[in-house]
C-alpha cells in the first residue's frame, strides 16, 4: 500500500514538473533581449529569432534591417528596425558606447550616424527607413531620419506613404 | 612570466597538478600493459606479477583521484584569490571568464569529479571480491578518465598562462546581473516557476531514491542539479548576500559570507554524485546501494535546508522578502 502511494506521488510530481516546464516554455519570460559581456564592443552576429527587439518585443527574423546598441559595460540591445531604436532611445538613456546598423548595400555593420537612410524600404515594422552605406538620391542622414521617426513622418502615416510612393 | 604564474596559489596548484599527472601517466602506461596481458585464469608467474603490479597501480590511482577531488575546491579558491590581480574581477566569476579556457576547464573538473567517484566505487567493488571481476572494466574506465584528465591538464596550463593582468574583465554583477529585461534563466523560467521546479524535483529525487525507482532517479537528479544551480545563483544567493541584485555563484566562497559556498556547492555536488552512484551500482552492478542512497538523501536534504534557511532567516530578521 505504502509503495503504491509513493508511486502515485512520484507520478504526480513528474506530471507537475512537466506542466511547469510547458508553462514556462510558453511564457514571455523566455524572451532574450540583451547580450551581455560584449566588452570588445563589436557587433554581435545573431541567428534569426534568437533575440527580440527591445522596443517592439518581436523576434528578430530579418537580420538585414537590424540595429544594435552596445553600452560601455558591454550589454548589447537588439532592434529589428532602425525606427525601433529611435523610439527606444526616446524612453531610455543607456550609457551608450556605439550604435550599429546593418547596411542593405554593403551588408556591413556601420555606425548608425554614418549611414544613409532610404524612406520606402519594406522594413520589419514598416517604418520604411533602411540603412545604406553609400549615399543615393533621396537618402537622408541619421539625424533627419530620427526627426522624421519621432514626428511620425514615416510609412505608417498614410499621407506620407502616399507622397513617398507616388514619387517612385 | 606574468604575475598570475608567480602567485603562490597558482604555483602550488600547478605543481600539485603536474606531480599528480605524472603519477597518472605512469599508471596509464602500466594499465595498458595490464590490459594487454591480464588473464586471471592463468597460474603463471607473469600473471602473479601483474596482479601485484595492478594492486600497486590501483593504489596510485586511488590516491591520485582522492587528491584530485580535494584539488577542485582548491582550484576554486585559487581563482578566487586571483581576483585581486585581475582588473575588474571582484570574485572568481570574472577570473574564470578572463579567457575562453576557464569555463570549459571548470565544467571538465566537475565531470572528472563524477567519473573519479564512479571509478572509486568500481574499484571498491573489485577489491572486495576475490577474483578481481571488474579488473578489465575499471582499467578501461581509467583509460577513459585519463583522457579527460589529460585534457584537463592541458586546459589548466592554457588557462593560467592566458590570464591577462592588463585587460579588465567583467565583474559578477555584469555576468549574472539583469538589465533591460534580460533573463538569465533557462527554459523561459521565472523565479516562482524556478522555485516550484526546485522543490518538486527535490521531492522527486527523494521519492525515487526511497522507492528504488533508480532509472527515474538518474535523470531527476541531473535535472535537479541544473535547476539547483540556477536557483542558488538567481534566488537563494541573493539571500546569502542580502542584496537582491547580487547574483553570483562565486562570491559566496569568500570570507564575507563565511565560505558558505564551499559547503553549499559541496553538498549539492556530492549529493548528486551519491544519487548517480547509487543508481549505477544498483542497476548496472546489481549491488546494494542503501548507504549511497542514504548519503545522497542526507546531503541533498541538507543542501535544500541550508538554501531555505537563508530565506527563512532573512524573513525572520527583517519581516520582508527581497
Amino acid at each position: 500500500m505504502k509503495k503504491i502511494l509513493i508511486n502515485i506521488l512520484t507520478f504526480a510530481i513528474v506530471v507537475a514538473v512537466i506542466v511547469v516546464l510547458f508553462l514556462s516554455l510558453g511564457s514571455e519570460e523566455g524572451a532574450r533581449y540583451v547580450f551581455k559581456g560584449n566588452t570588445e564592443h563589436k557587433a554581435v552576429d545573431i541567428k534569426p529569432k534568437e533575440y527580440q527587439c527591445s522596443e517592439c518585443n518581436m523576434d528578430i527574423e530579418k537580420l538585414t534591417y537590424m540595429a544594435e546598441l552596445i553600452t560601455k559595460e558591454g550589454d548589447t540591445y537588439f532592434f529589428d528596425d532602425i525606427g525601433c531604436l529611435v523610439l527606444w532611445l526616446k524612453n531610455h538613456t543607456p550609457d551608450t558606447h556605439s550604435m550599429l546598423t546593418q547596411t542593405l548595400d554593403t551588408h556591413r555593420w556601420i555606425d548608425v550616424k554614418k549611414a544613409w537612410y532610404s524612406r520606402t524600404a519594406p522594413t520589419p515594422m514598416g517604418y520604411g527607413f533602411a540603412a545604406f552605406e553609400k549615399k543615393k538620391e533621396g537618402f537622408i542622414p541619421y539625424e533627419e531620419m530620427k526627426l522624421l521617426m519621432l514626428q511620425g513622418k514615416n510609412l505608417h502615416d498614410p499621407f506620407i506613404k502616399k507622397k513617398l510612393l507616388q514619387k517612385q | 612570466m606574468n604575475e598570475i604564474l608567480l602567485s603562490n596559489e597558482v604555483i602550488v596548484y600547478l605543481l600539485a597538478e603536474t606531480v599528480l599527472y605524472l603519477l597518472l601517466f605512469i599508471a596509464f602506461l602500466v594499465t595498458l600493459g595490464l590490459l594487454k596481458r591480464w588473464n586471471f585464469d592463468a597460474f603463471t608467474s607473469e600473471q602473479f606479477q601483474l596482479e601485484n603490479r595492478s594492486y600497486l597501480v590501483m593504489t596510485i590511482i586511488l590516491f591520485v583521484m582522492l587528491l584530485k577531488i580535494l584539488l577542485l575546491p582548491y582550484f576554486v579558491y585559487t581563482i578566487d584569490r586571483l581576483s585581486d590581480l585581475v582588473p575588474g574581477a571582484m570574485c572568481a566569476a570574472g577570473v574564470i571568464k578572463a579567457n575562453a579556457y576557464g569555463n570549459p576547464l571548470l565544467s571538465l573538473k566537475i565531470v572528472i569529479l563524477f567519473l573519479s567517484g564512479l571509478w572509486l566505487s568500481i574499484n571498491r567493488l573489485d577489491l572486495g571480491a576475490k577474483n578481481y571481476p571488474y579488473m578489465k572494466l575499471k582499467s578501461w574506465f581509467f583509460i577513459v578518465v585519463f583522457l579527460f584528465l589529460s585534457a584537463e591538464f592541458i586546459l589548466d596550463i592554457l588557462y593560467f598562462t592566458h590570464i591577462e593582468t592588463t585587460n579588465p574583465v567583467s565583474c559578477c554583477s555584469v555576468i549574472f546581473g539583469q538589465t533591460g529585461g534580460a533573463n538569465g534563466l533557462p527554459l523561459g523560467l521565472d523565479i516562482p516557476k524556478l522555485l516550484i521546479l526546485f522543490y518538486l524535483l527535490f521531492a522527486l529525487v527523494v521519492l525515487t531514491l526511497l522507492s528504488d525507482l533508480l532509472l527515474l532517479s538518474l535523470p531527476a537528479t541531473l535535472f535537479f542539479a541544473v535547476i539547483a544551480y540556477y536557483a542558488v545563483v538567481y534566488f537563494f544567493g541573493t539571500y546569502i548576500y542580502e542584496l537582491p541584485t547580487h547574483q553570483c555563484p562565486f562570491c559566496m566562497l569568500q570570507d564575507h559570507y563565511y565560505y558558505v559556498g564551499y559547503l553549499l556547492w559541496g553538498l549539492l555536488l556530492f549529493g548528486v554524485f551519491f544519487a548517480i552512484d547509487a543508481a549505477v551500482m544498483q542497476k548496472i552492478f546489481k549491488q546494494p546501494a542503501e548507504t549511497l542512497k542514504r548519503n545522497a538523501l542526507l546531503l541533498l536534504s541538507l543542501f535544500v535546508l541550508l538554501c531555505s534557511a537563508y530565506v527563512a532567516g532573512y524573513y525572520f530578521k527583517n519581516g520582508v522578502l527581497l
